[in-house]
Formats: structure tokens, C-alpha cells, sequence
């Protein structure tokens, strides 16, 4: 009788890069061979066509959530839309506020700005990042790896419209490096980077002086492997102000796509794909314009977009009761919402002793692939000849992230 | 091409006679052919005939491959239809056989239709199906579930 285990390993190893991430569970728990095999296999771009439906994670009420989107129906015309929002439990005692992807790592900006979390999923290992000084609620942050596929965290901090400077975390040495930066852009602090192949793309805004002072829009890459902002990049719009919403997301980590809407004019809403794009070069095609009907939250708006069914899935609250999030699902003669529970609002005095309700909008981050990248946890300031000591708290900080 | 025939012996001594377009699919043919002697009988040692005969009524399908949107259409409800005839047992022997005549397509084809049916399952349920040892200790399988305690199912969530 022809059982699995004849065949050879490559070809299991075939079948098993095939088997959905959904089913990730099952396979690698059943034995220590396919355990092995799905590492080997699943990761990687063999595993993309396996991937019929939206993969990735979201923030909803400070909490990191798996998202699993299957879009199918759009295409049969059968209407269904499934999005199965799951809280991860293993993340559950942090209050999170923004979660990034890189290389199938996510990094978790914590919301009392004490320390970060980047966390493998797929290995289930865990990593604490402490500040150089401190972390700020203003933070931009941004998850990359340069050529050597050394991963790397960039924090870019200051006010609102001005930035004082960067640090770059490196995962192998487990320190901090400032770099003493005072440029002439900036990123509002809710703009989300997106890392392609490595490096982050931020929606930046740009003060000119060029036929009066104004803030024109603009797209920077940061490029991890020379640890520096690249020039302007070209974004395919115009506004002359800085209240438009601009959102950017990624396309099957080889493309950006960005999402426009003037908020004063009209609410037409247009999204660009890149048809090529490299820290220093970068050109569009136009990939819908809708009349939304509404204002897309200009800090929120995080969406991302399905090339197959040719539709964008717009992450917001409902218009009407801000207390429900959506999810909008817009193509070019398509159109529908879809509401994905309750969000968590917060209450706040302002200055002038307001009160104002903030909720915290549903975030979406670039669809996850899985990866081998290891976070082993490296000790601040320990050298190797005291290696007994190191070792000694490494297991114990193994255990910690184990218990999380 | 020339319609020049070709007769390939399975391993239990079962002949086919096929075009030399279809022998071609198999990749392992195409290579003997390569070198240009006249070979019209094949051997070929590892695989039976009643999986043969499946492995050549895919690649007489297959034969010549359209590139119209239509065409495709109509060849990839004939693959499913296709894949529905067998149970695991045989995808297994069939695929076996694909990876040993080196018929890309119909390895591609199987790999995924079992891929597919390995996602429902349960990993007790795989391992029943295919007969796969389970070598984890109690406390190591719990580690590895722990680790993927986040994945995207819910439903279907094992019980400890």
C-alpha cells in the first residue's frame, strides 16, 4: 500500500508548501517531518499560490487581531464576503495601539510607549525592545532588514509637523544608534509606513517655499540598508494642503499602493498601484476612482487591496454610528460595507475643556507571509566570555516570553 | 510534429501504444527521445499499468495546451472532474508516478488536490489518512499548538 510517507521528500514537501496558512496548525502537529517539511516549504514564494483569500493582522481595540478576508464571492458573484477577526490570546495581556509587518515579523507599538514587541508568529518567539531613553506617544516606527537581511527598527521622533532625528534599532547588536537628522519633511504621527522588500515607504508631507509657503504631499523611502531617507518621491496627485487623507499598503510585497481623498473638494475617493518602485524611482497606474459618498477617516483609511476581484477593502468606522467599525469594499462598479464589530472609544477634555470622543479605528497591515526569521534574544552590553551569565538569563528571558 | 508511435511497457508488463507528442509529456520520455535514436519501446520499470494508463489519459488531455481563456477553462474543469475519480491511495501512487515520469503539470495537479484535502483535516485525521507516525512526545505537540495558538482557524480549533 502506497502510504505518504513513500513518497519522496520533496514532493511532500510540494504538497505540504500547498496546504493553506490556515491549516498551519494541522500540519505542523503531525509529526516531526512535516513539522520540518512545512518550515522548509511554506515559507517563501512557493506558498503564494496557495493563498486564495486575505491573510494578515489588524489592530481593533488596542489588541492585535488575525484577519482572515475571503473575497471569493465578489468574483462569483454570489455576494458573500467572509471576515473572520480573531483576538490573538498569546498578545492579550499588552494593550497595543499600531502592529507593522516585515518579512513575517510584526512589530507591536505598545500603548503606554514603555518598551516595543516584535513577535514571529510562525515560530511563536517573542522579543522586548527597550528604549534607547524613551518612546513617545509622536512615534513613527518602522520595521526593515537591509541586504544582509539584518533586521532593523527605525523610530523617528519629534512633533507633530517637525522631526528632530531618527535611531535605528539593530536586531544583532540589540542597540540603539541615533542619527542627527533635521529634514524638511515630516509624518504626521498616525501615518502608517509600509516595508517593501526590506524598506518603508511613508505618506510624508513636504514644507515649500516654491510660489508661496505651502505643504505639498510627498512619498519617502527609508532605506534600511544604507540607514537614510531617500529623495522625494513622486505621489500621482496634487494638494495644496496638508487635510487630505493619504494611505498607503502594499500589493503582494512588490508593489505600493496608495489611497487619495480630498477632504474639502469632494469625496472621491482614488487608489494608485506603483508599477515600479525602488528607493529612488517610482511610477503609478491609476487603479480605481469611486465617489465614496463619505470622508474615509483621515486617520484611519488603512485598507488593502485584491488585484483578482479588482476591488479595495477600506478599514473605517461607520459613518453613521462611529462606534461600529467596517469594512467597505469598493471597486469600480461595486460597492459594500460590511461591519466588523464595536470599537472601543475613548473620552477625552480638550484644551478648551471639550469633551471628545476618540475611538480607536480598525487597522489593517500588509497580508503576512510566514517566516524563519529568529528573534533570539541577545543580552544588552554581555560579551561572549561571560557566557555562562548570558546564558543563564537568556533561558530565564526564553521562559518570560514563553509564559506571554 | 510527426505522428510517429511509441509504446510504453509498464512494470507489470501492460503496453500502451500513444502518439509521440503525448510520450513527450512525460518528461523522462522526452529525454530518452532527446539523443535521436529510434526508440518505440519504452520501459518503464516503476510504475504499474493501471496508474499509467491514468498518468496518459492526463497527458492526452493535456497534449496541446491553448492558451485561450476558454480553452483553459474547459481544461481545468476537466483536471477537477478528473481528480474527483480517485481516493487518496491512488492520488498517492498517481503522484508518485508523475514525479518518477517527471510530468510536471499532473504533479502540480495532485500536490494540490491532496493539499486541499489535508486543510480540513485535523492533524489525527491526517495522520489516519496517510498514515503518518505521530513522533511528538504529549508535551512537545502542545508546544507546537501553543505556537500557532494565534492561526487564522477558529472553528475547528482541536480540543486539548
Amino acid at each position: 500500500m502506497t502510504t505518504i510517507s513513500d513518497l519522496p521528500w520533496d514532493v511532500v514537501g510540494e504538497i505540504l508548501s500547498r496546504v493553506p496558512l490556515t491549516s498551519l496548525r494541522a500540519t505542523r502537529s503531525t509529526c516531526k517531518t512535516w513539522e520540518a517539511l512545512s518550515k522548509n516549504q511554506i515559507i517563501g514564494e512557493k506558498a503564494a499560490p496557495a493563498r486564495k483569500q486575505f491573510l494578515g493582522f489588524m489592530m481593533k481595540d488596542l489588541r492585535v487581531c488575525s484577519l482572515k478576508f475571503d473575497l471569493q464571492g465578489i468574483r462569483n458573484h454570489s455576494d458573500f464576503v467572509d471576515p473572520s477577526i480573531k483576538k490573538i490570546s498569546i498578545l492579550d495581556q499588552v494593550e497595543i495601539t499600531r502592529v507593522f509587518h516585515c518579512d513575517g515579523l510584526l512589530l507591536c507599538v505598545l500603548n503606554d510607549s514603555s518598551r516595543l514587541l516584535v513577535w514571529n508568529p510562525y515560530l511563536g518567539q517573542t522579543r522586548w525592545i527597550q528604549p534607547r531613553q524613551n518612546f513617545d506617544v509622536l512615534d513613527r516606527y518602522a520595521l526593515g532588514y537591509d541586504k544582509n537581511r539584518n533586521h532593523k527598527i527605525l523610530r523617528v521622533f519629534g512633533e507633530q509637523q517637525t522631526v528632530f532625528g531618527y535611531e535605528i534599532y539593530d536586531f544583532s547588536s540589540n542597540s540603539w544608534r541615533f542619527v542627527d537628522h533635521k529634514p524638511e519633511w515630516f509624518i504626521w504621527s498616525h501615518q502608517r509606513g509600509v516595508s517593501l522588500k526590506g524598506n518603508t515607504y511613508f505618506a510624508a508631507k513636504k514644507k515649500t517655499t516654491v510660489g508661496g509657503w505651502k505643504i505639498e504631499d510627498i512619498l519617502l523611502c527609508f532605506d534600511f540598508t544604507t540607514e537614510r531617507f531617500g529623495p522625494s518621491l513622486h505621489l500621482p496627485f496634487c494638494s495644496d494642503d496638508a487635510k487630505d487623507n493619504v494611505a498607503l499598503s502594499c500589493v503582494r510585497d512588490e508593489q505600493l499602493a496608495v489611497l487619495h481623498q480630498y477632504k474639502d473638494i469632494c469625496l472621491i475617493m482614488d487608489i494608485w498601484v506603483t508599477n515600479k518602485i525602488d528607493p529612488n524611482a517610482v511610477s503609478w497606474n491609476k487603479f480605481l476612482r469611486k465617489w465614496a459618498g463619505y470622508p474615509v477617516d483621515t486617520e484611519g483609511g488603512s485598507f488593502f487591496i485584491d488585484e483578482e476581484n479588482n476591488v479595495a477593502v477600506v478599514f473605517d468606522l461607520d459613518q453613521i454610528k462611529p462606534v461600529m467599525a467596517s469594512a467597505h469594499l469598493v471597486g469600480q462598479r461595486y460597492f459594500k460595507s460590511v461591519n466588523i464589530g464595536k470599537v472601543l472609544n475613548i473620552v477625552e477634555v480638550d484644551k478648551f475643556g471639550f469633551f471628545k470622543v476618540n475611538y480607536r479605528l480598525p487597522l489593517v497591515c500588509s497580508s503576512y507571509v510566514p517566516s524563519l526569521v529568529p528573534l533570539q534574544i541577545n543580552q544588552p552590553g554581555k560579551t561572549k566570555d561571560r557566557g555562562y551569565k548570558t546564558k543563564r538569563k537568556t533561558k530565564k528571558r526564553k521562559k518570560f516570553d514563553r509564559d506571554y | 510534429m510527426s505522428s510517429n508511435k511509441i509504446v510504453l511497457t509498464s512494470s507489470d508488463g501492460e503496453s500502451f501504444e500513444v502518439e509521440e507528442v503525448v510520450a513527450r509529456k512525460l518528461q523522462i520520455v522526452g529525454h530518452m527521445l532527446e539523443d535521436d535514436c529510434v526508440i518505440n519501446e519504452i520501459p518503464l520499470q516503476n510504475v504499474t499499468g493501471d496508474i499509467l494508463s491514468m498518468v496518459i489519459e492526463y497527458c492526452k488531455t493535456h497534449v496541446d495546451e491553448e492558451e485561450s481563456e476558454e480553452a483553459q477553462t474547459k481544461l481545468k474543469t476537466w483536471d477537477e472532474e478528473f481528480m474527483k475519480k480517485f481516493d487518496i491511495k491512488t492520488l498517492l501512487q498517481i503522484i508518485l508516478a508523475a514525479n518518477y515520469l517527471n510530468v510536471k503539470g499532473l504533479l502540480d495537479l495532485v500536490s494540490q488536490t491532496i493539499a486541499d484535502t489535508i486543510k480540513d483535516y485535523t492533524p489525527e485525521q491526517i495522520r489516519e489518512v496517510f498514515g503518518v507516525e505521530n513522533d511528538y512526545t504529549e508535551e512537545e505537540e502542545a508546544e507546537v499548538r501553543k505556537e500557532n495558538a494565534w492561526a487564522f482557524d477558529e472553528a475547528d480549533t482541536p480540543k486539548p
